[in-house]
Parts: C-alpha cells; structure tokens; sequence
C-alpha cells in the first residue's frame, strides 16, 4: 500500500471512529452540546434562507389573492353593471306601466277605437317636429288621424298621422310649424286656430282683441276641421298680447303634453278617408 | 477565491438545497438525496479522501437537522464518500448507467445503513422500510442526477477558472 491510500484509509477510520464516538456517546451532555453548536451555526443560514422563500412565497401568494381579487373585482363589477340595468330597466317598466294603465283609463273612457302605439324614433335632424310610432297601415292607421296621450294623468293633443307606411307612421307633433288645430276656449267657448312655432310653445290665433279670454284658459279641439274630435285638450294661455293696431291678439299656449317625455300614444281611429 | 473553499461553499449549498427540496418539493414525503448525489459526484471525481473527508462533515451536517443519533449520516456518508472514491478512474464519469447503478445502490445502501445505525445506536428499533422507499427514493435520485452532475461541473469549473485568475 502506498503513502498515499494509507493516509486516505488512516483519515477514513479516524473519521469512522469519530462517527462510531458520536453515535456511541450520542445521549451524553457533550455531544449533545455539540450538535447544538452545529445546530446555532448552521441555523442562521438556513432561517434566512428559509425567509427568503417565506418572503417568495408571500409574494406569490400576494400576487395570486391581488390576481383572484382583480379577477373577483372584475366579475362584481360586471354582476354590478347587470344589476343596475336591471334595475332601470326595472324603474323604466313600472314607469311605462304607469303611463300605459293612464292610457288604458283613457282609452277606456273614450268613444272612439284606439291603437295604442310607442315612439320608436324622433326627427333625427330636430328640424321637423315629428316622430316615429312602431304601427303603421296594419293597424288600421291613416294619415290625418289624430293621436293623443296622457301625462301625469291630464290627457292631451300630440298631433296627427302625417306619413303611413305598413309597420311604422309618422307623427307630425303640434308644435311643429306645419301644424294647426281649430281649438276653442274651455271657459268661454271662443275658438280660433292653434299653430305650431317649431318651439315649446303654440300660437293661438285669430282671436280678436276685445274676445273673453284669460291667462291660463283651457283651450280645447273644437272639433271643426275633421282631424280632431271635439274636446280634446291642446293646452293653456300662457301670454296674452293685445295689440291697438292690429285685429288679432297674440297669445301663447303652453301644451297640455310635455313633447320631450313622450313615449307611448294612442292614435285615434277615424277619419278613415284619406 | 482558493479551490479549497470549493467543498465548504458546495456542502452549505447543497445542504440548504437538500433540507428546502425536502420542505417544499418533496413527493408524498419522498425527496431526493440531494447531498448523497453531491458525494457521489464529488467522489467520483476527487477520489477517497475528498469523498470521506466531505461526506464526513456533509453527514454531520445532516445530522445536526435531524432527530436521529448523532453521527448516523456522518458514519454513512463518510463510509460511502470513501468506498465511491475508491471508484475513482475504474469507471467512465459520462457512462450514465453505471452512475445510475451506482446511485441506486448507494440509496439502498442509505436505507440499509439507516435500519442498521437506528437499531444499534437508537432506542428506537427500525425494523423494515416501506417499499415505496426502496423505489421511490433510487429513482428520484436517478432522475435528478443528471441535473445535479451538470450544474456541479458547471460550478465545478467557475472554481477552477478562478484559480487560473478568470473570475
């Protein structure tokens, strides 16, 4: 045996020894103390080691519940944009409920055969004071018919049947400037011609200057004229002009209906002559 | 750095690798020898006396975390790093089966030792393992020799290149 592997079998059965030392004297106060010592040594090492991949893991489990709660955020926020249309779309039915039991009261009360019709569209260009019903020739509406409705429980004139086709007609509001209606007043039964002016309010004229009439006078269809049937709300003096050096006053008239929250109607079925 | 510091800074890191791969990797309780492989390794390559003189403080190591007797991965691994570095130059470092032999035989050899130091030195008497162990144990470390032997040469070479004044 040469130098060499009699040194590296001599340190083999020393280290052998040792070992067969520590395990033989294992329970002994020394050796005991020993492993401590070791234990004291290394431990450090291994507690931040062992922190290091607490921390990692921290950052892995942070990320993972920011990531469930990111995706958890994005589903209630989805469920919370279903619930409020729900929710309008909620408010909105009982609205139209409303407005269709007011028309359904109306309808009930009056002498004539109703369709009742929704806005579908309004002039897009708010040139022309019109809009769209989603009925048209296969109801039984024609042109001229006069259409009505009913706000806040007061009924009143929208205008009437300016274009038909099958499934759709127009409606040519009264306050558009093409639109006119004989009207008397309620309480003094004078009469004169209601006329659009494209704007909120209607002009009511012909109406001499010495004629009984009233700041918030009712003005009712007169019936004449055979678009509107006779008794049917237009709306009320607002202003009442008496010029010395003309004939005729100037009076405005607020409408019954408030045209921008219109929705649904009720067309009147008759005049059908076209 | 001097090459000497090669062993200490392998056996901390191996050690810290093996007692965190046994904390967070293993499988059913069933972890690779990761320190076991470094030995072999070391062994194969460096001969006997590197291989007992390592195993002896790498099982030392070892025993300081465990509740066994003192002295039990000491004994083993010091007796394993000697008789593997014995190997030294008989066997070709690249003829991967024979390592895989040799791994093998080496985990067996551990789970022997280990039943015959616990029923010697211990008062508690082992008297069989579960054979998930015996098969478990060799193939988890066959599988992992391969990358274990890589990364060891790899990090091997840094020291040597250090040596010669690159690092």
């Amino acid at each position: 045996m040469d130098e060499e592997k009699r040194w590296v079998v001599g340190v083999f059965f020393f280290l052998f020894l040792v070992n067969i030392f520590f395990l033989t004297f294992n329970f002994t106060g020394k050796i005991q103390s020993l492993k401590k010592i070791f234990f004291y040594v290394f431990s450090p090492v291994i507690n931040v080691t062992e922190d290091t991949v607490s921390a990692a893991e921290g950052i892995s489990s942070k990320a993972h519940r920011l990531l469930s709660a990111y995706q958890e955020n994005t589903i209630l926020r989805e469920e919370m944009k279903k619930a409020l249309h729900w929710k309008n779309e909620y408010d909105r039915l009982i609205e139209e409920n409303k407005r269709f039991h007011q028309l359904l009261q109306l309808k009930e009360r009056l002498p004539y055969f109703t369709v009742a019709v929704r806005i579908i569209a309004r002039d897009p260009h708010g040139w022309y004071q019109t809009v769209i019903i989603d009925k048209g020739s296969r109801d039984k509406i024609l042109m001229n018919q006069p259409v009505i409705a009913v706000q806040n429980g007061k009924e009143g004139v929208v205008g009437r049947i300016s274009e038909v086709s099958s499934s759709s007609a127009k409606v040519l509001l009264l306050t558009d400037s093409l639109s006119g209606a004989a009207a008397d007043v309620q309480r003094s039964g004078i009469n004169g011609v209601l006329l659009g002016r494209n704007e909120d309010q209607l002009s009511f004229n012909f109406v001499t200057n010495d004629a009984d009439i009233q700041k918030d006078d009712l003005l009712v269809t007169s019936g004449i004229g055979e678009v509107f049937p006779p008794g049917l709300a237009l709306g009320k003096i607002e202003k009442i002009v008496v010029n010395k050096y003309q004939i005729f006053q100037t009076i405005s008239v607020r409408p019954t209906l408030d045209f921008h929250r219109l929705h649904e109607l009720l067309v009147l079925i008759i005049n059908n002559k076209e | 750095m001097k090459k000497i510091f090669f062993y200490p800074a392998t056996l901390l890191i191996g050690l810290i690798l093996n007692i965190f791969w046994d904390n967070y990797f293993s499988i059913n309780g069933v972890s690779p020898q990761l320190t076991l492989l470094v030995l072999i390794y070391l062994s194969l390559r460096e001969g006997p006396l590197i291989g007992e003189v390592w195993g002896f403080f790498a099982g030392l190591s070892l025993d300081v975390f465990t509740s066994g007797p003192f002295g039990a991965q000491g004994l083993f691994f010091t007796v394993t790093g000697f008789a593997i570095g014995m190997l030294k130059g008989k066997m070709e470092e690249d003829n991967y089966l024979a390592i895989a032999l040799l791994v093998v035989l080496t985990s067996w050899f551990s789970l022997i030792s280990f039943i015959v130091v616990q029923n010697i030195f211990s008062t508690l008497s082992v008297r069989s393992i579960n054979w998930i162990y015996w098969i478990a144990i060799p193939i988890y470390n066959i599988i992992l020799a391969p990358v274990i032997y890589l990364v060891l040469g790899k990090w091997q070479d840094l020291w040597q290149s250090s040596k010669n004044g690159k690092l």
